[in-house]
């Protein structure tokens, strides 16, 4: 397997964060096809051509997208979705500390396609090299012309806004939930009422984008969608980049082409293998439950294995692209319990299901670790987890965030069952762990 | 004629059943009888839908959906379920959630018997639930009537889009996240003007007023649907009686033309010092002694049809007993003044709510009597005036309102001084108790000349209304108010078309045992596990 940059194209370059190198790379060649020799319905039929879809998650094509906004009467503004908020996944920060201007030509190449004026760039505040830098790439850029000023022959102008957004947030739900915080409320998405599909912005119906699928434009545009196409499966072309982090020796985020190989061959080959040659465990912060190592191995790196929404055999969804490896020093219980903490800490606290669910849950997962004298009912935790996990699909939770916490949880739980029911019988002993499991704060990432 | 469009027809449990188009599924629910849950929504607040107590299940085109009842509005063709064994589990997970860490402290808790989240779980929680005790809940004081019960509170934020949204204080909010999310104040705590409707707005007990703590529980409670007598806004109030029938506590009623879902802090909590207080006159009297009903009125009338006599007359009075008094006084020949309380300010809040500036209930109603009648009637300054030049012999002055609203009138030369007030702050020839408005039954006409039915929540301290002395006083047999009521609106061209039973009409006695927003109670009716005997039937 070997790595196939398209998003990451250049990265390793010196000063890969300063427009005249990116220039010289063929940088906003794309955006200047796309303001100054075609207009905006040809850029929308370039990007369907291409299939590209979005890698924030839910994979749906971004033309369609737009089209659909179109219909609905159009948008004012974009949102750039720059606050990854998964444990073990810094895709779109890295790309935004190391190729700011890729970001932003992305950036303007959707705002014209949807005749927006406006672009706000949600970082999150906690990013201060990824906000510093994606600031000053925006002066160099506000500079030679390429944003707040008309543009080609189109004139079309566009204002870039760089905002800093309160981090980590809710796992899902960012489409609603960042208009919230540029307005300065509280970090809570609201509820869909089942009508307007915009989220909107002090009023104004908006389109809410993650970096990373932005920043596939500018090649599309000055490449052509052909060369995109090449890539990848039918449904999904390209590539996808996929943050690796955990018990790894060559931690980092690494391009592939979609459905050149599995899990197992990136993290043998590219990602180095697990530390100390040891059984793994992986962690999917995406929307997929957890695997365990064998399972993971053979996994192809394609979102349409996944029944959301590439509708194949494996229940859940591929996510962002990210992995977290834990090696079988860790105790799945273990990890389990630490994952469900931190994702409840994560979330809004608006719907019942999520805030109290996740506290029960918490608990009880606490007392398996520590054993204790009186027997738990393991069914009555699965029970839980379920209701967890089907909270937006039913209606009880405004937003997926409970069912990425439970989904997680469910795989890892089902990892090692047995261990479950021995700590959950009276008189189990308490599980010490002394292999924390790193993620992406703690590990050394290659550029 | 409203627009064809304006109905749409959709089907409710298998009824098919007209709604308003633009209407909630949840207010579609409600008018068709049908009740589900709605513990963060309120009709008067914006709709954040995050309890998901509301769920129902909804076929429409693209198929059948679990939606929240209060955010989705009605479209032709929808056909809503709530009996269906999804939704039902599904509610009923929602409500299972919400009280994982609420205190269950109904025992002890002043919102038991009208709690929402007791009568939701009552009609849709789960069966039976491990309920791991919470513990006690730490009670926080936010101010002088409101407390905060943290361990009870659901998070459905409700009190703090009231402060945003109707009081404006913003006193109310939200902090934390996740499982840490509450419900906090600054260190001022509430202290504004509209604090007691959080009280009412809280639907699982957790803002109190300390006051109910100790007060007889709600189910014991019979209400009587009024108007408040605290300012010229006159707010549509339910006032609740204990088996004592001493009014406990005040609270709003729906009136979207005057006071929408709320009342003022003042009205709410006011009452009870008049009402009640240790200074409230319990009989006639004169300087040296106590006297009979019977005795003082002789008196008065004997005095006043003597020449040099004048009557004063309060904004505190209804339209009814005013125009009795207006009455007596022309018999007795006597000269008419009318007391103009002193303006405050009116105070408007961001909802729409106000508080008059004026403290008097009847000012507007008193007033228009005054422009209709034959015999002039004049003002304060007037008085003082004819006083100053010795042609008031008698004076009848009626107050009638609260301690801190009194008259200022320099008294000296008149020679004979009948005062009619609910507590005695003057020397005077003859003091006679008046009615406090929660004793009345008449009409009142705000300062936007809406007309607003006052009816007796209690029965007169004194023995006997005010309505009964001004007749009595008028040499009239005793009659009801609605008769005068009808009297007046055959008179007066302004008041042609209403009587007492048209005001009435939507309002009523609640029978003992369905306090004010008792619903829980009112659902132990339906399913026919409490029956309650209405005493008065
Ligand atoms: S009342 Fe509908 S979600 Fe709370």
């Amino acid at each position: 397997m070997q790595e196939r940059r398209w998003l990451l194209e250049g990265v390793e370059r010196p000063d890969a964060d300063a427009l005249d190198v990116y220039r010289r790379n063929g940088g906003y060649d794309g955006a200047w096809r796309a303001f100054d020799e075609i207009d905006p319905a040809a850029v929308i039929d370039e990007v369907e051509a291409a299939g590209l879809r979005g890698h924030g998650g839910a994979w749906r094509p971004v033309a369609a997208r737009w089209r659909a906004a179109g219909a609905l009467g159009g948008v004012r503004a974009l949102l750039v979705d720059v606050s990854e908020s998964e444990s073990g996944r810094f895709r779109d920060r890295k790309l935004a500390e190391r190729l700011p201007h890729r970001l932003i030509e992305g950036a303007l190449i959707a705002a014209h396609a949807l005749t927006a004026d406006d672009v706000y760039l949600c970082v999150r505040a906690d990013w201060r090299r990824a906000r510093s830098v994606l600031g000053h790439a925006m002066d160099e850029a506000r500079a030679a012309g390429w944003i707040d000023r008309a543009l080609g022959r189109s004139g079309h102008a566009v204002r870039l806004h760089l905002h800093p957004v309160p981090g980590p947030l809710p796992a899902r739900g960012t489409d609603q939930l960042l208009p919230h915080l540029i307005e300065c409320s509280r970090p809570e998405p609201r509820a869909s009422n089942g009508t307007n599909d915009l989220p909107t912005l002090f009023g104004a119906p908006v389109l809410v984008h993650t970096a990373a699928t932005l920043a596939f434009l500018p090649a599309i545009l000055a490449r052509g969608s052909g060369a995109f196409r090449e890539l990848g499966s039918a449904d999904f072309p390209g590539t996808v980049a996929i943050s690796v982090s955990g018990h790894i020796r060559r931690p980092g985020l690494f391009e592939v082409e979609i459905g050149s190989g599995s899990f197992g061959e990136l993290i043998d080959t590219l990602a180095g293998g697990v530390v100390d040659e040891t059984d793994l465990l992986a962690v999917f912060p995406g929307g997929a439950p957890a695997l365990d190592g064998d399972a993971l191995k053979s996994l192809q790196i394609d979102p349409g294995v996944w029944s959301q929404p590439g509708g194949g055999e494996h229940e859940g969804s591929f996510g962002c692209g990210t992995i977290v490896v834990a090696d079988d020093a860790v105790t799945p219980l273990d990890l389990a319990a630490r994952w469900l903490d931190h994702a409840a800490q994560l979330g809004c606290g608006q719907c019942p299901v999520c805030r109290e669910g996740s506290v029960w849950l918490i608990q009880h997962l606490q007392r398996l670790r520590e054993g204790g004298v009186t027997a738990i009912d393991p069914s009555a935790l699965q029970e839980r987890l379920e209701i967890l996990a089907h909270g937006e699909g039913e209606g009880l939770a405004i937003c997926g965030h409970p069912t990425v916490a439970a989904h997680v949880t469910q795989g890892l739980l089902q990892i090692a069952p047995e261990h479950v029911d021995s700590q959950a019988s009276a008189g189990a002993t308490p599980i010490d762990d002394d292999a924390p499991l790193r993620t992406a704060d703690s590990i050394h990432l290659r550029f | 004629m409203p627009p064809m469009t304006a109905r749409c027809h959709i089907e409710i449990d298998d009824r098919a059943v007209e709604a308003t188009r633009g209407q909630s599924v949840l207010e579609a629910l409600h008018t068709h009888g049908v009740v589900v849950p709605a513990l963060c929504h309120h009709p008067g607040l914006s709709c954040p839908a995050t309890c998901r107590s509301c769920v129902v299940q909804v076929e429409g085109q693209g198929g059948s959906r679990m939606v929240t009842a209060c955010n989705h509005t009605v479209a032709e063709g929808m056909i809503i379920r709530t009996e269906d064994s999804e939704s039902r589990s599904l509610r009923s997970r929602a409500l299972a959630e919400m009280v994982q860490r609420h205190a269950m402290e109904c025992p002890i808790c002043p919102a038991s018997g009208e709690c929402e989240l007791q009568e939701a779980i009552g009609g849709h929680g789960p069966q039976a639930q491990a309920h791991e005790l919470a513990g006690s809940s730490e009670r926080v004081a936010l101010g002088a009537r409101l407390h905060f019960e943290a361990g009870r509170c659901i998070q459905c934020s409700r009190c703090a889009r009231f402060e945003q949204e109707v009081s404006g204080a913003g006193q109310v909010g939200i902090k934390g996240r996740g499982p840490q999310i509450e419900i906090t104040t600054g260190p001022a705590g509430v202290d504004h003007p509209l604090s007691g409707n959080l009280v009412d707005l809280c639907p699982a007990g957790a803002l109190v007023d300390p006051a109910s703590t100790v007060a007889a529980p709600a189910w014991t409670l019979r209400s009587v649907d009024t108007t408040c007598g605290s300012c010229a806004t006159g707010c549509a109030v339910r006032a609740d009686v204990d088996s004592a029938g001493q009014v406990t506590r005040l609270r709003p009623r729906l009136d979207s033309d005057v006071n929408d879902w709320w009342m003022c802090d003042e009205g709410r909590f006011g009452f009870d010092q008049e009402l009640e207080g240790r200074l409230r006159l319990p009989e006639p009297a004169t300087p040296d002694e106590e006297t009979a009903w019977h005795v003082a009125v002789d008196r008065l009338r004997r005095r006043m049809a003597q020449p040099r006599s004048a009557v004063w007359l309060s904004p505190f009075l209804t339209l009814e007993e005013a125009s009795v008094l207006i009455d007596a006084a022309t018999t007795w020949g006597a000269r008419l003044f009318l007391w103009s309380v002193e303006d405050r300010g009116e105070m408007s809040f961001p909802g729409g709510f106000r508080i008059s500036g004026s403290r008097a209930p009847n000012t507007t109603g008193v007033g228009r009597l005054r422009e209709a009648g034959e015999t002039s009637v004049g003002t304060t300054k007037d008085l003082q005036t004819a006083i100053g030049e010795d042609q008031v012999g008698q004076l009848l002055m009626c107050g009638g309102g609260p301690a801190g609203v009194r008259p200022r009138l320099d008294r000296s030369g008149v020679s004979f001084l009948a005062t009619h007030n609910l507590v005695s702050y003057e020397k005077a020839d003859l003091v006679l108790p008046a009615s406090h408005w929660l004793e009345k039954d008449g009409t009142f006409v705000n300062d936007r000349q809406q007309l607003r039915r006052v009816r007796p929540a209690r029965a007169p301290m004194a023995g006997q209304t005010d309505l009964e002395l001004f007749l009595q006083l008028a040499g009239r047999e005793p009659t009801s108010a609605a008769e005068i009521f009808r009297e007046l609106a055959s008179r007066h061209e302004w008041l042609e078309g209403s009587s007492h039973a048209q005001l009435d009409a939507n309002q009523r006695t609640h029978p003992q045992g369905v306090a004010a927003g008792g619903a829980w109670v009112d659902t132990l009716q339906r399913q026919g596990l409490l029956v309650i005997e209405d005493p008065a039937r």
